[in-house]
């Protein structure tokens, strides 16, 4: 298998969980679990979606409209279309519906939009420009978000070291409290930012190429 | 911030070189390997022999080939040296937050 192969079967997997995680939704692990059971049943893009379909029918004993949920999501993935992704308070994830005994496997129905194409190479450089940007936030909010804890810690020695009866004490909380929001949002942007570094590793190897080592 | 597209451009234009430089590498191999034989071959013969010159001009094909392939894998590895500043952004790891609002 050559690197161009290797490295859109790493991409249509990384895409799946992806989708999986965020269409479901589910935990990564489970994402990751029913990503491998497709792969397994050999659905590489453009292949036969029968034994997919029958497999997850098998293994999650899941009813047929929860199949079709994740067929469209493969396919989605497939064609490269983006389907909506659910509200926030939606996300929550309902419990695994069970199957009727008396259910059978529904034929495939394509009800879906007409693909809108997207070339590997496009989905590579999208995941190049994300990860460089993850760069570029941690890069400049590691350092603020550092600051801004050790000034959280010094607080804190402050307010626990000060009488309850102490003048200063609402002062001190005060400050704590708006160095603690401030912290916040600028911390949810580095660990997004970390998230994202962690989620685009795979692509070293391929960036890095044969002559790395020279 | 770097430029985005002059970088995402180098990007693509490494991992194209990377590509073509695996993909060269074993034909270039598989040149060698055919014109060992060829050698092997009319060696066996003598350069006179009858069916010998037939072995040549494969020979001959196969050092063309063997040149462009080497040319190509030269023009691949330049950009991919070319491109090596690319790296280490491409394989910043970030680092270990605690994640500890104090």
């Amino acid at each position: 298998m050559g690197t161009g192969d290797e490295l859109r079967d790493r991409l249509w997997r990384e895409r799946l969980v992806t989708a999986l995680r965020v269409q479901l939704p589910v935990e990564l692990d489970e994402a990751e679990t029913l990503a491998e059971l497709v792969l397994l049943h050999g659905l590489p893009p453009g292949q036969d979606e029968a034994p997919v379909r029958s497999a997850l029918w098998r293994s999650t004993g899941a009813t047929p409209e929860w199949v079709e949920q994740v067929m469209r999501i493969i396919q989605s993935v497939r064609d490269g279309i983006r389907l909506p992704v659910p509200e926030p308070d939606s996300a929550q994830r309902p419990a695994l519906p069970e199957r009727q005994p008396d259910e059978q496997v529904p034929p495939a129905i394509n009800t879906y939009a007409p693909p809108e194409k997207h070339s590997d190479q496009e989905l590579i450089m999208t995941l190049v420009l994300e990860r460089m940007r993850a760069v570029n936030h941690f890069q400049q909010l590691a350092p603020k978000v550092q600051g801004a804890q050790t000034n959280l810690r010094t607080l804190r020695i402050a307010v626990s070291g000060e009488a309850d009866d102490s003048v200063r004490l609402p002062h001190l909380l005060a400050e704590w409290l708006e160095a603690r929001r401030a912290w916040e949002a600028e911390n949810q942007v580095l660990q997004s930012a970390q998230a994202t570094l962690r989620a685009t590793e795979w692509l070293i190897p391929f960036l890095q190429g044969p002559l790395a080592s020279r | 911030m770097q430029d985005e597209t002059a970088f995402l451009r180098d990007v693509a234009r490494r991992l194209q070189a990377i590509s073509d430089a695996k993909r060269l590498q074993p034909q270039i191999e598989g040149a060698l390997n055919q014109l060992a034989e060829l050698q092997r071959l009319v060696g066996e013969r003598g350069y006179a022999a009858h069916g010998a010159s037939g072995f040549l001009r494969e020979a001959a094909d196969a050092n063309a080939r063997l040149q462009q392939f080497a040319e190509a894998l030269a023009a691949a590895e330049r950009i991919i040296r070319e491109t090596a500043y690319c790296l280490p952004m491409l394989t910043y790891q970030g680092g270990e937050t605690d994640g500890d609002g104090g």
